[in-house]
Protein backbone atom coordinates (compact mmCIF):
# COMPACT_ATOMS: atom_id res chain seq x y z
CA UNK A 1 0.00 0.00 0.00
CA UNK A 2 1.17 3.22 -0.65
CA UNK A 3 1.90 5.89 2.02
CA UNK A 4 -0.58 8.38 3.21
CA UNK A 5 -0.02 12.32 3.27
CA UNK A 6 -2.59 14.05 5.98
CA UNK A 7 -3.99 17.73 5.13
CA UNK A 8 -5.36 19.82 7.37
CA UNK A 9 -7.87 22.62 5.83
CA UNK A 10 -8.02 25.69 7.36
CA UNK A 11 -11.31 24.92 9.44
CA UNK A 12 -9.52 21.81 10.87
CA UNK A 13 -10.99 19.14 8.58
CA UNK A 14 -8.12 16.45 7.24
CA UNK A 15 -7.87 14.85 4.25
CA UNK A 16 -5.85 11.79 3.35
CA UNK A 17 -4.18 11.57 0.26
CA UNK A 18 -1.70 9.70 -1.60
CA UNK A 19 1.76 10.16 -1.40
CA UNK A 20 2.36 10.42 -4.92
CA UNK A 21 -0.98 13.05 -5.19
CA UNK A 22 0.89 15.17 -2.63
CA UNK A 23 3.94 15.30 -4.34
CA UNK A 24 2.53 17.16 -6.94
CA UNK A 25 2.95 20.25 -5.01
CA UNK A 26 6.67 21.29 -4.77
CA UNK A 27 6.58 22.81 -1.20
CA UNK A 28 5.07 19.78 -0.07
CA UNK A 29 7.59 17.28 -2.01
CA UNK A 30 10.30 19.60 -0.27
CA UNK A 31 8.82 18.69 3.14
CA UNK A 32 8.30 14.89 2.18
CA UNK A 33 12.15 14.93 1.19
CA UNK A 34 12.96 16.69 4.61
CA UNK A 35 10.66 13.93 5.71
CA UNK A 36 8.96 16.63 7.83
CA UNK A 37 5.46 15.61 7.15
CA UNK A 38 4.64 12.94 9.99
CA UNK A 39 1.30 13.64 11.63
CA UNK A 40 -0.44 15.47 8.81
CA UNK A 41 0.48 19.21 7.20
CA UNK A 42 -1.69 21.92 8.50
CA UNK A 43 -2.48 24.10 5.98
CA UNK A 44 -4.13 27.13 7.41
CA UNK A 45 -5.08 29.83 4.43
CA UNK A 46 -6.30 27.06 2.11
CA UNK A 47 -9.95 26.36 3.33
CA UNK A 48 -12.00 22.82 2.56
CA UNK A 49 -13.43 23.86 -0.33
CA UNK A 50 -9.86 24.65 -1.81
CA UNK A 51 -8.76 21.65 -0.68
CA UNK A 52 -10.68 19.42 -1.94
CA UNK A 53 -10.41 20.89 -5.75
CA UNK A 54 -6.58 21.24 -5.58
CA UNK A 55 -7.25 17.23 -4.83
CA UNK A 56 -8.86 16.73 -7.00
CA UNK A 57 -6.52 18.41 -9.73
CA UNK A 58 -3.49 16.78 -8.02
CA UNK A 59 -5.02 13.30 -8.22
CA UNK A 60 -6.30 13.47 -11.62
CA UNK A 61 -3.04 14.88 -12.78
CA UNK A 62 -1.15 12.20 -11.59
CA UNK A 63 -3.64 9.51 -13.15
CA UNK A 64 -2.67 11.22 -16.74
CA UNK A 65 0.87 10.97 -16.21
CA UNK A 66 0.67 7.48 -14.66
CA UNK A 67 -1.31 6.45 -18.24
CA UNK A 68 0.60 8.26 -20.71
CA UNK A 69 3.97 6.60 -19.22
CA UNK A 70 2.42 3.28 -19.58
CA UNK A 71 1.15 4.08 -23.33
CA UNK A 72 4.19 6.11 -24.92
CA UNK A 73 6.86 5.28 -22.09
CA UNK A 74 8.23 9.05 -22.35
CA UNK A 75 7.47 11.91 -19.80
CA UNK A 76 7.99 15.69 -21.77
CA UNK A 77 7.91 19.15 -19.89
CA UNK A 78 4.88 19.81 -18.09
CA UNK A 79 2.57 20.44 -20.43
CA UNK A 80 4.14 20.20 -23.56
CA UNK A 81 2.76 16.79 -24.47
CA UNK A 82 -0.93 16.89 -22.60
CA UNK A 83 -3.44 14.79 -24.50
CA UNK A 84 -6.86 16.32 -25.23
CA UNK A 85 -9.09 14.95 -22.91
CA UNK A 86 -7.02 16.49 -20.24
CA UNK A 87 -6.91 19.75 -21.50
CA UNK A 88 -11.24 19.31 -21.68
CA UNK A 89 -10.98 18.32 -18.25
CA UNK A 90 -8.88 21.52 -16.99
CA UNK A 91 -11.40 23.63 -18.66
CA UNK A 92 -14.24 21.91 -17.04
CA UNK A 93 -12.70 22.37 -13.79
CA UNK A 94 -11.77 25.77 -13.63
CA UNK A 95 -15.50 26.47 -14.29
CA UNK A 96 -15.82 27.98 -11.03
CA UNK A 97 -17.10 31.52 -9.40
CA UNK A 98 -14.07 34.04 -9.37
CA UNK A 99 -13.58 34.31 -5.59
CA UNK A 100 -12.84 29.90 -5.59
CA UNK A 101 -11.18 30.61 -8.65
CA UNK A 102 -8.92 33.21 -6.55
CA UNK A 103 -8.58 30.73 -3.42
CA UNK A 104 -7.22 28.00 -6.09
CA UNK A 105 -4.73 30.61 -7.70
CA UNK A 106 -3.65 31.48 -4.09
CA UNK A 107 -3.26 27.80 -2.57
CA UNK A 108 -1.53 26.75 -6.40
CA UNK A 109 1.48 29.57 -5.69
CA UNK A 110 1.55 28.53 -1.98
CA UNK A 111 1.93 25.08 -2.90
CA UNK A 112 3.84 25.15 -5.77
CA UNK A 113 1.39 23.57 -8.45
CA UNK A 114 3.10 24.89 -11.62
CA UNK A 115 -0.08 23.33 -13.67
CA UNK A 116 -2.41 24.69 -11.74
CA UNK A 117 -1.15 28.23 -11.20
CA UNK A 118 -1.09 28.50 -15.02
CA UNK A 119 -4.32 27.52 -15.74
CA UNK A 120 -6.27 29.84 -12.64
CA UNK A 121 -4.03 32.90 -13.85
CA UNK A 122 -5.59 32.03 -17.38
CA UNK A 123 -8.43 31.45 -16.60
CA UNK A 124 -9.20 34.06 -14.38
CA UNK A 125 -7.54 37.02 -16.80
CA UNK A 126 -9.03 35.51 -20.24
CA UNK A 127 -11.43 37.72 -22.68
CA UNK A 128 -11.47 40.53 -19.81
CA UNK A 129 -11.41 44.15 -20.74
CA UNK A 130 -9.59 46.64 -19.20
CA UNK A 131 -12.53 48.14 -17.55
CA UNK A 132 -13.20 44.72 -16.01
CA UNK A 133 -9.84 43.85 -15.01
CA UNK A 134 -10.10 47.63 -12.95
CA UNK A 135 -13.35 46.45 -11.46
CA UNK A 136 -12.03 43.01 -10.04
CA UNK A 137 -8.89 44.09 -8.57
CA UNK A 138 -10.12 47.18 -7.96
CA UNK A 139 -7.51 49.26 -9.22
CA UNK A 140 -8.14 53.07 -9.88
CA UNK A 141 -7.51 54.46 -12.87
CA UNK A 142 -4.34 56.94 -12.55
CA UNK A 143 -4.18 57.91 -16.00
CA UNK A 144 -5.37 61.37 -17.28
CA UNK A 145 -8.17 60.56 -20.60
CA UNK A 146 -5.49 62.06 -22.17
CA UNK A 147 -2.50 59.32 -20.85
CA UNK A 148 -4.71 56.60 -21.47
CA UNK A 149 -5.84 57.11 -25.16
CA UNK A 150 -1.63 57.61 -25.75
CA UNK A 151 -1.19 54.13 -24.42
CA UNK A 152 -4.16 52.66 -25.99
CA UNK A 153 -2.84 54.46 -29.19
CA UNK A 154 0.40 52.61 -28.60
CA UNK A 155 -1.24 49.41 -28.49
CA UNK A 156 -3.67 50.27 -31.07
CA UNK A 157 -3.13 46.63 -33.24
CA UNK A 158 -4.40 44.88 -29.88
CA UNK A 159 -7.34 46.06 -30.20
CA UNK A 160 -7.67 45.20 -33.81
CA UNK B 1 -3.54 14.63 17.35
CA UNK B 2 -2.01 16.32 14.54
CA UNK B 3 0.94 18.36 15.18
CA UNK B 4 1.13 21.75 13.72
CA UNK B 5 4.99 22.11 13.23
CA UNK B 6 4.40 23.63 10.09
CA UNK B 7 1.63 26.23 10.59
CA UNK B 8 3.90 28.85 10.28
CA UNK B 9 6.03 27.87 7.70
CA UNK B 10 2.78 27.60 5.57
CA UNK B 11 0.33 31.04 6.31
CA UNK B 12 2.01 33.36 4.17
CA UNK B 13 -0.96 35.64 2.84
CA UNK B 14 -1.24 38.32 4.78
CA UNK B 15 -5.13 39.30 3.37
CA UNK B 16 -5.81 35.51 4.29
CA UNK B 17 -7.72 35.69 7.45
CA UNK B 18 -10.23 38.72 5.98
CA UNK B 19 -10.95 36.89 3.46
CA UNK B 20 -11.83 33.44 5.41
CA UNK B 21 -15.67 33.33 6.39
CA UNK B 22 -16.94 35.06 3.80
CA UNK B 23 -17.53 34.10 0.15
CA UNK B 24 -19.71 36.65 -1.30
CA UNK B 25 -18.08 38.85 -4.13
CA UNK B 26 -18.92 42.20 -2.76
CA UNK B 27 -16.46 41.35 0.45
CA UNK B 28 -13.74 39.76 -2.28
CA UNK B 29 -13.76 42.92 -4.11
CA UNK B 30 -12.56 44.61 -1.10
CA UNK B 31 -10.12 41.98 -0.30
CA UNK B 32 -8.54 42.14 -3.99
CA UNK B 33 -7.99 45.34 -3.69
CA UNK B 34 -5.07 44.76 -1.12
CA UNK B 35 -3.70 42.13 -3.21
CA UNK B 36 0.12 42.72 -2.91
CA UNK B 37 1.32 44.01 -6.40
CA UNK B 38 3.99 40.70 -6.58
CA UNK B 39 0.72 38.04 -6.82
CA UNK B 40 -0.34 40.79 -9.32
CA UNK B 41 3.41 39.66 -11.39
CA UNK B 42 2.79 36.54 -10.26
CA UNK B 43 -0.71 36.19 -12.62
CA UNK B 44 0.49 38.41 -15.59
CA UNK B 45 3.40 37.05 -16.26
CA UNK B 46 1.72 33.78 -17.36
CA UNK B 47 -0.53 35.94 -19.69
CA UNK B 48 0.09 35.77 -23.41
CA UNK B 49 1.83 38.91 -24.85
CA UNK B 50 -1.67 39.98 -26.68
CA UNK B 51 -3.66 40.61 -23.55
CA UNK B 52 -0.57 42.21 -21.84
CA UNK B 53 -0.04 45.02 -24.41
CA UNK B 54 -4.08 45.39 -23.80
CA UNK B 55 -3.48 45.76 -19.91
CA UNK B 56 -0.73 48.22 -20.15
CA UNK B 57 -3.87 50.74 -19.94
CA UNK B 58 -4.98 49.44 -16.57
CA UNK B 59 -2.78 51.47 -14.24
CA UNK B 60 0.55 53.47 -14.11
CA UNK B 61 1.67 50.62 -11.90
CA UNK B 62 1.00 47.89 -14.50
CA UNK B 63 2.50 49.41 -17.38
CA UNK B 64 5.89 49.74 -15.98
CA UNK B 65 5.91 46.12 -14.77
CA UNK B 66 5.27 45.04 -18.01
CA UNK B 67 7.33 47.19 -19.60
CA UNK B 68 10.23 46.03 -17.30
CA UNK B 69 13.09 43.93 -18.80
CA UNK B 70 12.60 41.89 -15.94
CA UNK B 71 9.14 41.12 -16.02
CA UNK B 72 9.62 40.82 -20.05
CA UNK B 73 12.03 38.28 -19.34
CA UNK B 74 10.29 36.11 -16.81
CA UNK B 75 7.45 36.06 -18.98
CA UNK B 76 9.19 34.47 -22.01
CA UNK B 77 10.98 31.88 -19.62
CA UNK B 78 6.99 31.11 -18.56
CA UNK B 79 5.68 30.66 -22.23
CA UNK B 80 9.15 28.65 -22.83
CA UNK B 81 8.33 26.27 -20.00
CA UNK B 82 5.28 25.61 -20.57
CA UNK B 83 5.06 24.60 -24.33
CA UNK B 84 6.93 24.22 -27.07
CA UNK B 85 7.85 27.29 -29.90
CA UNK B 86 5.31 28.22 -32.70
CA UNK B 87 6.06 28.48 -36.18
CA UNK B 88 5.42 31.75 -38.29
CA UNK B 89 5.32 31.48 -41.49
CA UNK B 90 6.61 35.08 -42.95
CA UNK B 91 5.06 36.09 -46.37
CA UNK B 92 6.96 38.15 -48.34
CA UNK B 93 4.87 40.17 -50.78
CA UNK B 94 0.67 39.00 -50.19
CA UNK B 95 -1.13 39.49 -47.22
CA UNK B 96 -2.32 35.88 -46.06
CA UNK B 97 -6.19 34.65 -46.82
CA UNK B 98 -7.71 34.93 -42.93
CA UNK B 99 -8.88 31.17 -43.21
CA UNK B 100 -5.03 30.09 -43.55
CA UNK B 101 -3.61 32.59 -40.82
CA UNK B 102 -3.83 30.27 -38.03
CA UNK B 103 -3.97 26.63 -37.00
CA UNK B 104 -2.40 24.83 -34.00
CA UNK B 105 -0.06 21.37 -35.26
CA UNK B 106 -0.08 18.22 -34.20
CA UNK B 107 -3.08 16.66 -31.81
CA UNK B 108 -1.53 18.37 -28.72
CA UNK B 109 -2.30 21.56 -30.21
CA UNK B 110 1.43 22.56 -28.33
CA UNK B 111 2.39 24.56 -31.78
CA UNK B 112 0.35 27.33 -33.58
CA UNK B 113 1.38 27.37 -36.91
CA UNK B 114 0.74 31.19 -37.81
CA UNK B 115 1.11 33.13 -40.97
CA UNK B 116 2.32 37.14 -41.42
CA UNK B 117 2.97 39.68 -43.71
CA UNK B 118 4.84 42.77 -42.00
CA UNK B 119 4.54 46.23 -44.00
CA UNK B 120 8.23 46.01 -44.87
CA UNK B 121 9.58 45.78 -48.47
CA UNK B 122 12.61 43.09 -47.68
CA UNK B 123 12.55 40.18 -48.63
CA UNK B 124 14.78 38.00 -46.57
CA UNK B 125 14.54 37.45 -43.42
CA UNK B 126 17.43 35.42 -40.86
CA UNK B 127 17.04 32.01 -39.87
CA UNK B 128 14.63 31.45 -36.87
CA UNK B 129 14.26 33.93 -33.84
CA UNK B 130 15.78 35.58 -30.80
CA UNK B 131 13.96 35.89 -27.89
CA UNK B 132 10.88 36.73 -30.08
CA UNK B 133 12.54 38.56 -32.24
CA UNK B 134 12.75 38.55 -35.93
CA UNK B 135 15.43 40.00 -38.47
CA UNK B 136 15.14 40.84 -41.87
CA UNK B 137 17.49 42.06 -44.43
CA UNK B 138 18.04 42.77 -48.30
CA UNK B 139 19.81 45.42 -50.92
CA UNK B 140 16.98 47.47 -51.27
CA UNK B 141 15.94 49.01 -47.85
CA UNK B 142 17.19 48.84 -44.75
CA UNK B 143 17.69 45.75 -42.62
CA UNK B 144 14.98 45.66 -39.42
CA UNK B 145 14.54 43.66 -36.29
CA UNK B 146 10.65 42.93 -35.46
CA UNK B 147 9.03 41.46 -32.76
CA UNK B 148 5.84 40.07 -34.37
CA UNK B 149 3.66 39.81 -31.54
CA UNK B 150 3.98 43.36 -30.23
CA UNK B 151 4.56 44.73 -34.14
CA UNK B 152 7.57 46.78 -32.38
CA UNK B 153 10.64 47.09 -34.96
CA UNK B 154 13.42 49.53 -35.32
CA UNK B 155 15.71 50.16 -39.02
CA UNK B 156 19.37 49.63 -39.10
CA UNK B 157 21.74 50.67 -41.78
CA UNK B 158 23.29 48.66 -44.43
CA UNK B 159 27.00 47.07 -44.10
CA UNK B 160 30.00 47.28 -46.12
CA UNK B 161 28.99 44.30 -47.82
CA UNK B 162 25.16 45.21 -48.66
CA UNK B 163 26.93 48.66 -49.99
CA UNK B 164 29.57 46.93 -52.34
CA UNK B 165 26.66 44.90 -53.67
CA UNK B 166 24.46 47.80 -54.60
CA UNK B 167 27.50 49.60 -55.78
CA UNK B 168 28.69 46.90 -58.48
CA UNK B 169 25.48 46.65 -59.59
CA UNK B 170 23.63 44.35 -61.35
CA UNK B 171 24.30 41.15 -62.11
CA UNK B 172 25.14 41.39 -58.78
CA UNK B 173 22.31 42.92 -57.00
CA UNK B 174 19.64 41.71 -58.90
CA UNK B 175 19.43 38.01 -57.88
CA UNK B 176 19.66 36.64 -54.55
CA UNK B 177 22.44 37.48 -52.14
CA UNK B 178 24.82 35.15 -52.29
CA UNK B 179 25.49 35.63 -48.71
CA UNK B 180 22.78 36.16 -45.71
CA UNK B 181 22.78 37.91 -42.09
CA UNK B 182 22.74 36.07 -39.27
CA UNK B 183 21.25 37.55 -35.91
CA UNK B 184 21.55 36.41 -32.64
CA UNK B 185 22.37 37.88 -29.15
CA UNK B 186 25.43 37.78 -26.47
CA UNK B 187 24.30 35.81 -23.93
CA UNK B 188 26.46 37.55 -21.17
CA UNK B 189 25.52 41.36 -21.80
CA UNK B 190 22.14 40.15 -23.34
CA UNK B 191 23.03 42.14 -26.58
CA UNK B 192 21.70 41.57 -29.81
CA UNK B 193 24.07 41.10 -32.74
CA UNK B 194 23.16 40.99 -36.68
CA UNK B 195 26.44 39.52 -38.21
CA UNK B 196 27.39 39.54 -41.49
CA UNK B 197 30.20 36.88 -42.19
CA UNK B 198 31.49 36.22 -46.37
CA UNK B 199 34.63 35.23 -48.32
CA UNK B 200 36.70 38.19 -49.13
CA UNK B 201 38.24 37.34 -52.27
CA UNK B 202 34.93 37.37 -53.94
CA UNK B 203 35.17 40.86 -52.99
CA UNK B 204 39.03 41.55 -53.29
CA UNK B 205 39.15 42.07 -49.44
CA UNK B 206 41.67 40.73 -47.25
CA UNK B 207 41.97 37.20 -44.68
CA UNK B 208 39.46 34.22 -45.63
CA UNK B 209 36.58 35.94 -44.28
CA UNK B 210 35.43 39.16 -43.19
CA UNK B 211 33.03 39.94 -40.70
CA UNK B 212 30.57 42.64 -39.44
CA UNK B 213 29.00 43.27 -36.45
CA UNK B 214 26.42 45.39 -36.01
CA UNK B 215 26.14 47.49 -32.34
CA UNK B 216 22.47 48.85 -31.51
CA UNK B 217 24.11 50.67 -28.92
CA UNK B 218 25.78 53.18 -31.73
CA UNK B 219 23.65 52.12 -34.30
CA UNK B 220 26.75 51.67 -36.09
CA UNK B 221 28.48 48.19 -37.88
CA UNK B 222 31.73 47.91 -37.07
CA UNK B 223 34.39 45.51 -38.65
CA UNK B 224 35.58 42.46 -36.88
CA UNK B 225 39.64 41.45 -37.49
CA UNK B 226 38.63 38.38 -36.42
CA UNK B 227 38.44 35.57 -38.84
CA UNK B 228 37.04 32.30 -40.24
CA UNK B 229 40.38 29.70 -40.96
CA UNK B 230 37.81 28.39 -43.95
CA UNK B 231 35.72 29.83 -46.53
CA UNK B 232 32.12 29.16 -45.68
CA UNK B 233 29.26 28.11 -47.89
CA UNK B 234 27.26 30.11 -50.04
CA UNK B 235 23.54 30.01 -49.57
CA UNK B 236 23.21 29.49 -46.53
CA UNK B 237 21.56 31.14 -43.32
CA UNK B 238 23.59 31.53 -40.41
CA UNK B 239 21.53 29.48 -37.24
CA UNK B 240 22.02 31.12 -33.70
CA UNK B 241 21.45 28.78 -31.44
CA UNK B 242 22.38 29.11 -27.56
CA UNK B 243 24.77 32.10 -27.64
CA UNK B 244 26.43 31.29 -31.02
CA UNK B 245 25.65 32.03 -34.98
CA UNK B 246 26.93 28.57 -37.12
CA UNK B 247 27.82 28.11 -40.64
CA UNK B 248 28.56 25.21 -42.47
CA UNK B 249 32.24 25.70 -44.36
CA UNK B 250 33.35 25.30 -48.18
CA UNK B 251 36.60 23.40 -47.81
CA UNK B 252 37.92 19.68 -47.60
CA UNK B 253 35.62 17.85 -45.05
CA UNK B 254 32.71 20.44 -44.81
CA UNK B 255 32.88 21.33 -41.02
CA UNK B 256 30.65 23.57 -38.56
CA UNK B 257 32.34 27.18 -38.17
CA UNK B 258 30.83 28.75 -34.67
CA UNK B 259 31.27 32.58 -33.92
CA UNK B 260 30.39 33.00 -29.99
CA UNK B 261 28.90 36.20 -29.93
CA UNK B 262 29.98 37.44 -27.04
CA UNK B 263 33.94 36.65 -27.27
CA UNK B 264 33.34 37.33 -30.99
CA UNK B 265 35.48 34.53 -31.94
CA UNK B 266 35.31 31.77 -34.39
CA UNK B 267 35.96 28.04 -34.29
CA UNK B 268 35.78 24.99 -36.56
CA UNK B 269 33.28 22.98 -34.01
CA UNK B 270 33.49 19.09 -35.58
CA UNK B 271 32.98 18.12 -39.46
CA UNK B 272 29.90 17.57 -40.74
CA UNK B 273 28.49 14.54 -40.91
CA UNK B 274 28.19 14.26 -44.59
CA UNK B 275 30.54 14.34 -47.86
CA UNK B 276 33.05 16.76 -49.13
CA UNK B 277 32.31 19.78 -50.86
CA UNK B 278 28.16 19.30 -50.52
CA UNK B 279 26.14 21.30 -52.92
CA UNK B 280 24.73 24.67 -51.06
CA UNK B 281 21.13 23.67 -51.90
CA UNK B 282 21.41 20.03 -50.72
CA UNK B 283 22.48 20.59 -47.49
CA UNK B 284 21.50 22.74 -44.39
CA UNK B 285 21.42 23.52 -40.57
CA UNK B 286 18.83 23.95 -38.42
CA UNK B 287 17.50 23.85 -34.82
CA UNK B 288 15.52 20.90 -33.85
CA UNK B 289 14.16 19.58 -30.55
CA UNK B 290 16.52 22.60 -28.83
CA UNK B 291 19.39 20.75 -30.93
CA UNK B 292 21.74 21.82 -33.78
CA UNK B 293 21.19 19.65 -36.34
CA UNK B 294 22.41 19.60 -39.75
CA UNK B 295 20.93 17.70 -42.93
CA UNK B 296 22.00 16.55 -46.44
CA UNK B 297 19.85 15.44 -49.68
CA UNK B 298 20.99 13.01 -52.00
CA UNK B 299 17.96 12.11 -53.50
CA UNK B 300 15.64 10.27 -52.73
CA UNK B 301 17.25 10.39 -49.33
CA UNK B 302 17.55 12.98 -46.80
CA UNK B 303 19.20 12.06 -43.71
CA UNK B 304 18.87 14.45 -40.35
CA UNK B 305 21.50 14.55 -37.52
CA UNK B 306 21.85 16.32 -34.55
CA UNK B 307 24.93 17.47 -33.03
CA UNK B 308 25.60 16.43 -29.45
CA UNK B 309 27.02 19.44 -27.92
CA UNK B 310 29.03 18.35 -24.98
CA UNK B 311 30.66 15.30 -27.08
CA UNK B 312 30.85 17.25 -30.43
CA UNK B 313 29.66 14.13 -32.04
CA UNK B 314 26.93 13.11 -34.95
CA UNK B 315 23.91 11.22 -34.20
CA UNK B 316 21.26 10.20 -36.88
CA UNK B 317 18.06 11.13 -36.12
CA UNK B 318 16.08 10.24 -39.35
CA UNK B 319 16.79 8.96 -42.52
CA UNK B 320 13.66 10.37 -44.89
CA UNK B 321 12.47 8.47 -48.28
CA UNK B 322 11.41 11.76 -49.99
CA UNK B 323 10.45 9.57 -53.35
CA UNK B 324 6.72 10.45 -52.48
CA UNK B 325 6.77 13.73 -52.20
CA UNK B 326 7.42 14.56 -55.79
CA UNK B 327 6.26 16.62 -57.16
CA UNK B 328 4.86 18.70 -54.42
CA UNK B 329 9.18 19.01 -53.23
CA UNK B 330 10.72 19.58 -56.34
CA UNK B 331 13.67 16.80 -56.57
CA UNK B 332 16.10 19.19 -57.50
CA UNK B 333 14.99 21.94 -55.53
CA UNK B 334 16.58 23.05 -52.02
CA UNK B 335 16.40 20.79 -49.37
CA UNK B 336 13.13 20.99 -47.20
CA UNK B 337 13.94 22.81 -44.14
CA UNK B 338 12.77 20.36 -40.75
CA UNK B 339 10.87 22.99 -38.80
CA UNK B 340 9.32 20.82 -35.96
CA UNK B 341 9.36 17.63 -34.14
CA UNK B 342 6.32 16.75 -32.24
CA UNK B 343 4.92 14.16 -30.28
CA UNK B 344 8.14 12.20 -31.19
CA UNK B 345 7.55 11.27 -34.47
CA UNK B 346 5.92 13.84 -36.11
CA UNK B 347 7.98 15.99 -38.74
CA UNK B 348 7.24 19.01 -39.87
CA UNK B 349 9.49 20.09 -43.54
CA UNK B 350 9.09 23.14 -45.35
CA UNK B 351 9.75 23.55 -49.07
CA UNK B 352 12.20 26.19 -49.18
CA UNK B 353 11.17 26.85 -53.34
CA UNK B 354 8.93 29.35 -54.61
CA UNK B 355 5.66 28.08 -53.17
CA UNK B 356 6.08 24.26 -51.61
CA UNK B 357 3.92 23.08 -49.11
CA UNK B 358 4.77 22.32 -44.60
CA UNK B 359 4.29 18.65 -45.20
CA UNK B 360 4.18 16.26 -42.27
CA UNK B 361 5.96 13.52 -42.35
CA UNK B 362 5.16 10.41 -40.02
CA UNK B 363 8.63 8.95 -39.06
CA UNK B 364 6.53 5.74 -37.70
CA UNK B 365 4.24 5.26 -40.50
CA UNK B 366 6.23 7.07 -42.88
CA UNK B 367 3.61 8.81 -44.77
CA UNK B 368 3.67 12.50 -45.78
CA UNK B 369 0.39 15.00 -45.67
CA UNK B 370 0.21 17.99 -46.90
CA UNK B 371 -0.35 20.79 -43.63
CA UNK B 372 -0.57 23.90 -45.73
CA UNK B 373 0.51 25.93 -48.99
CA UNK B 374 1.51 29.19 -49.08
CA UNK B 375 -0.45 31.35 -51.71
CA UNK B 376 2.73 33.54 -51.57
CA UNK B 377 6.21 33.29 -51.47
CA UNK B 378 7.59 32.72 -47.70
CA UNK B 379 9.81 31.79 -45.12
CA UNK B 380 8.75 29.51 -42.32
CA UNK B 381 11.01 30.12 -38.59
CA UNK B 382 10.55 28.99 -35.42
CA UNK B 383 9.74 31.58 -32.52
CA UNK B 384 8.42 32.12 -29.08
CA UNK B 385 6.18 34.98 -28.49
CA UNK B 386 7.80 37.62 -26.63
CA UNK B 387 7.36 41.64 -25.27
CA UNK B 388 11.20 41.90 -26.33
CA UNK B 389 12.46 45.27 -27.96
CA UNK B 390 16.01 46.34 -28.64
Amino acid sequence: MSKKIIFESSEGESFEVDEAVALECQTIKNMIEDDCTDGGIPLANVNSATLTKVIDYCKKHVEAAAAAEANAGDKDIYGANKDIELKTWDEEFVKVDQPLLFDLMLAANFLIIPGLLDLTCKTMMRGKTVLQIREIFHIKKDYTDAEEAEVRKENAWAFE
Amino acid sequence: MLKKRHGSILKRHGSDKRRRGSSSSSSLSVELELLPHDVIELILERLPVESLRRFRSVSKKWISTIDSPRFQSRQLNLRRQSRGHDLLFVAYYEDPPDDVAQHALGSSSSCIYRTVKFPFPNVLLCYGSCDGLVCFFCIHTPNVVVNPATRWHRSFPFSSLQRLIIDKGPPFASGDLTYELGFGKDKLSGTYKPVWLYNSSEFGLDNVTTCEVFDFSTHSWRNLVASSPYPILRFQKPVYFDGSLYWLTDCVETKVLSFDLHTETFQVICKTPFADAPRPSNVVLFILDDCLCASEKTWPTQVIWSLDSSSKTWKQMCSIDLTNTFPLFDRYGPIPLPVAILEKNKLYLHGRNYLEPLMLHDLNTKSFEVVSTPTTPGDCIYYFESLFSV
